[in-house]
């Protein structure tokens, strides 16, 4: 599986997530790899799962749709736990 | 043992910025004084919230006010604000921001390890609270930099 983190500059809130994300995996026993991205460039990069915040999700191509979390907390490791399962489990119905 | 992310002169606490813009301001000019960044660096944080909103808050209270590499940048470093009055950056879910962290970075590699012992930090429960609550700028440099 490929995550894709995306955030404006690619350089620091998509930083994070990745590093919380590869920690998170680790504990959930899923085997990923996480890179990051930005905004501007996130149509040349594929990928199985897209992360990003509310206020970018909106600008995050349509077809990605069903292939993006959303992230309120970036840095609280439960929080992205809880979003990546959800995600999962819906996708995989 | 010590791994210096966070200069004693890169903090401040109970700055008085009234709006999103003053209190990224007040990060940058740390950033500036520090010998990080120059003033375009400041312009250039804020011209990314103007252009991409306020995806930076990415915690409750908490932004990370970034733009990317740049001319205007002159080395790798970080810097912190605490507002004595936390101000709206029009995000959702995570306002009214109290703790801005203003983070530059030469290139996509050479912030790396800052940014996972700053992570690191964050990712620890309470933390967030500590920053809003705490009076002591040395004491939040031993926590952020992990002095014993």
């Amino acid at each position: 599986m490929n995550i894709v983190c995306v955030c404006g500059m690619g350089l620091g809130s998509s930083v994070i997530a990745k590093m919380n994300i590869q920690e998170v995996l680790k504990t959930m026993e899923i085997d990923a790899s996480v890179e990051t991205c930005d905004l501007g460039s996130v149509r040349g990069v594929p990928a199985d799962i897209y992360v990003t915040t509310r206020e970018l999700a909106g600008s995050m191509p349509e077809e990605y749709e069903s292939k993006t979390v959303v992230l309120m907390n970036f840095v609280r490791k439960a929080d992205v736990e809880a979003a990546l399962r959800e995600h999962l489990q819906k996708r995989d119905k | 043992m010590i791994n210096e992310i966070l200069k004693p002169e890169c903090i401040r606490l109970n700055d008085e910025a009234t709006t999103w813009r003053d209190a990224i301001t007040a990060a940058g000019d740390l950033l500036v004084k520090a010998g990080y960044t120059t003033d375009d660096y400041t312009k250039e944080m804020i011209a990314a919230v103007e252009s991409l909103g306020p995806y930076i808050v990415i915690a409750p209270s908490l932004a990370l006010a970034h733009s990317r590499p740049a001319p205007s940048v002159k080395k790798t470093g970080l810097s912190l604000v605490r507002l004595a009055d936390p101000v709206n950056f029009g995000s959702e879910h995570n306002d009214p921001v109290s703790i801005v962290i203003a983070l530059c970075a030469v290139d996509h590699v050479d912030h790396l390890e800052m940014l996972a012992q700053l992570s690191k930090f964050l990712g620890v429960d309470g933390s967030i609270e500590f920053l809003k609550a705490c009076q002591r700028p040395d004491e939040i440099y031993r926590q952020i930099n992990h002095v014993e």
